[in-house]
């Protein structure tokens, strides 16, 4: 078994770090698909409408992964805090100390 | 008989399709997103792993950041390179443009000249053919150079668009992406090389260094560095305002999401104002936000130059800095930069534009033959909010003043020459900033203007301390801040740390001061409201710091200075001066 550590905190602040770079991607997705494409060339335009929608999608995915892994994080941090109340829960009743 | 040979009609001028002003926005929008895919691999690869946390999730969580980030690297120079690609191509859609009208003027002008001369020969006699020929002879050498004009333009248009989709083709899908990934990215190279910012390098070698990159280089670290390029002072006004908005065009679309759901970070919501207040700046300023007059220039009422040349919404624990230019400081002959006083942060910046635009319209007033360029500085750690407690001291002008001096330089190694005139205006504790800046960090400036001032820091004595050309006075006789100054043999100078220094309006610190009462001022006392007028329009400081700004120092009006009298307290003889009455549409100078 790996050694564990974990300062809570440390995932609170991870998890608003990532929630954000998945709000500042999905921004950057929408920007890349609502780049302007009426000023090219026809002979290009499906070119510039295609690059943009392929990048615009991944963009959108790199967003939703950068929510999932806020969303682990969090989930993370409950984990750990719910594996914490039940260790002090468990220690309590095998001692005898809960009224 | 003579045969003639007129040459055949023109063939038309291949079209252009495409609107210049709509792909360069389509390429900056590109640039954004690559800047904040960029962004989150710098986030993802320093927060791989997070102190403070070990074990099985810890290593899942490092996995999948390992992913994300890759793939954001590689999604980032893809954007970018698409972003670089559409700008060459709208750059070369601009030349292409020009060539195309060009021709088109050439075929009306030579299609006239054979239809006019079809007419001459249909008239002529047999006295005429010789010289009928020789017209022939040139307009068919014209003809046929036209031609070969109207061919090259089309296989330009098409080498154009080729270029552009093949450009955007090699960077098809995140496989291709990732290839270039592998390569290594330009802007990180770049931002190894001697001189660039961020680190020890002196504004001009940051200059230098920008003149040693290539294009791909240049565009690379605005993408991949906005940050850094943003405040990197030895940069160019254009470089630094391409940059600048790119975060700022960022942080407001953040902005927009995280509202529109709900989901203000803590940090966000701290430096929200400071981003809004950056945006209503531009706008006002480029008068997107309804009719103002000083949005336009006052001699040839176009539009005004604006750049964004510092915008740093967190910074100074969120107080923010942000600095706004009205003109061109690049290449204007005379450059002004104002500092402003306590109780100012980021989100003070559209009233600090709008001064900026006011003092630049003085100084076109005063000098309609120089071109002027202003610039609203809100770059130092003033006093404001929970910090206000350090405005008796000088500890924040004497940090200020560094920032100052190495701005002003940045400025100065940005440009070709130097301007014919710098000028830096300290307001209030602006001043004694400014005043550090000269006094101790060499601040290179013709005039050093001091407004408001509450003094120029206890180590200077005299207006020569500040060791520049010229040193200006324009203390209202109603300014209650001004007041706070030592004055003359009762003075007590600073008191451990206490106090800004002298009267800089008293005639032994020696400065030149100039007429800055207001005909609104208070009839009798000194307050706060007549501390705040020196750039309102029409008043005699506007009028007075176009001048000085321009370098018309004949021109500027002179008030009597400050005494002190052995008898009796300070004596101001503007108290009882009448004011110049107020006058928005002074004539320029003929």
């Amino acid at each position: 078994m790996t050694e564990q550590r974990v300062d809570i905190v440390v995932l609170q602040n991870a998890t608003v770090l990532w929630r954000e770079q998945s709000q500042a991607a999905t921004s950057a997705a929408s920007t890349i698909a609502d780049a302007p494409v009426s000023g090219f060339d026809p002979a290009v335009r499906d070119a510039v409408s295609s690059f943009l929608a392929t990048w615009s999608d991944i963009t959108k995915q790199i967003a939703d992964r950068a929510e999932e892994t806020a969303e682990g994080l969090h989930e993370g941090w409950k984990g750990y805090v719910m594996m914490d109340m039940e260790a002090q829960q468990e220690f309590e009743l095998k001692y005898g100390y809960l009224s | 008989m003579t045969t003639i040979a007129v040459p055949a009609d023109l063939g038309p001028v291949p079209y252009i399709v495409g609107n210049v002003e709509s792909v360069a926005d389509s390429a900056s929008e590109l640039l954004r997103a690559s800047a904040a895919l960029d962004d989150l691999d710098t986030v993802g690869a320093s927060k791989s792993t997070l102190d403070g946390w070990e074990g099985a999730g810890a290593t899942a969580y490092g996995e999948k950041v390992k992913t994300t980030t890759k793939d954001a690297d590689a999604a980032s120079l893809a954007v970018r390179r698409g972003a670089k690609a559409v700008w060459a191509y709208g750059d070369e859609l601009e030349r292409l443009r020009t060539q195309y009208d060009n021709l088109v003027d050439w075929r009306t002008k030579l299609q006239s000249s054979i239809d006019t001369l079809r007419a001459d020969i249909n008239g002529s006699t047999e006295e005429d053919v010789t010289a009928l020929s020789a017209r022939a002879s040139d307009l068919r050498e014209s003809a046929s150079a036209y031609d070969a004009d109207r061919d090259e333009l089309a296989k330009a248009i098409d080498l154009n668009n080729t270029t552009l989709r093949n450009a955007l083709h090699g960077v098809a899908t995140l496989a291709d992406a990732r290839k270039v990934a592998a390569r290594g990215d330009g802007a990180d190279a770049a931002m190894e090389l001697t001189g660039a910012p961020g680190g020890d390098a002196t504004p001009q070698d940051v200059a230098n260094w920008w003149a040693g990159l290539t294009d791909d280089q240049r565009f690379a670290v605005i993408a991949a560095y906005p940050d850094v390029i943003g405040a990197a002072d030895g940069l160019s006004a254009a470089v630094r305002d391409q940059a600048n908005r790119v975060l700022l065009e960022n942080d407001i679309a953040e902005l927009d999401l995280a509202e529109s759901r709900d989901e203000l970070s803590p940090d966000m919501k701290k430096y929200r104002d400071n981003i809004r207040a950056a945006q209503k700046a531009l706008a006002d300023s480029e008068g997107r936000n309804g009719t103002d007059s000083t949005t336009l220039d006052p001699i040839t009422d176009q539009p005004l130059p604006v750049s964004l040349l510092l915008y740093q919404p967190g910074a100074f624990e969120n107080d923010g800095a942000v600095a706004i230019a009205i003109g061109d400081p690049d290449t204007a002959d005379n450059v002004a930069v104002s500092v402003p006083g306590i109780m100012t942060d980021g989100s003070s910046i559209p009233d600090y534009a709008a001064n900026a635009r006011n003092l630049y319209e003085s100084a076109r007033l005063s000098d309609p033959y120089s071109t002027s360029a202003t610039i609203a500085w809100i770059g130092y750690n003033n006093p404001s909010d929970s910090d206000i407690g350090h405005t008796v001291t000088e500890s924040a002008a004497i940090d200020g003043g560094e920032r100052l001096s190495q701005y002003v330089s940045g400025l100065q190694a940005a440009r070709e020459s130097s301007p014919s005139v710098m000028t830096v205006i300290g307001h209030s504790y602006g001043s004694t900033t400014a005043a550090h800046a000269a006094s101790d960090y060499g601040l290179e400036v013709d005039n050093l203007v001091l407004v408001g001032s509450p003094g120029a820091g206890g180590g200077v004595d005299s207006a020569a301390d500040l060791n520049v050309p010229q040193v200006w006075a324009g203390n209202s006789s109603r300014d209650i801040v001004a007041a706070l100054a030592d004055d003359g043999w009762v003075g007590s100078h600073t008191l451990f740390g206490a106090g800004l220094g002298n009267d800089v309006a008293e005639d032994d610190f020696g400065a030149n001061r100039f007429q800055a009462e207001d005909e609104t001022r208070n009839s009798t006392f000194r307050n706060i409201d007549d501390h705040v007028k020196y750039y309102n329009r029409g008043t005699e400081s506007i009028f007075n710091m176009g001048q000085i700004m321009v370098g018309d120092y004949d021109e500027v009006v002179s008030a009597e200075h400050v005494y002190d009298p052995w008898w009796g307290p300070p004596q101001d003889p503007e108290a009882d001066r009448t004011p110049t009455a107020t006058n928005v549409n002074r004539m320029p100078d003929q």
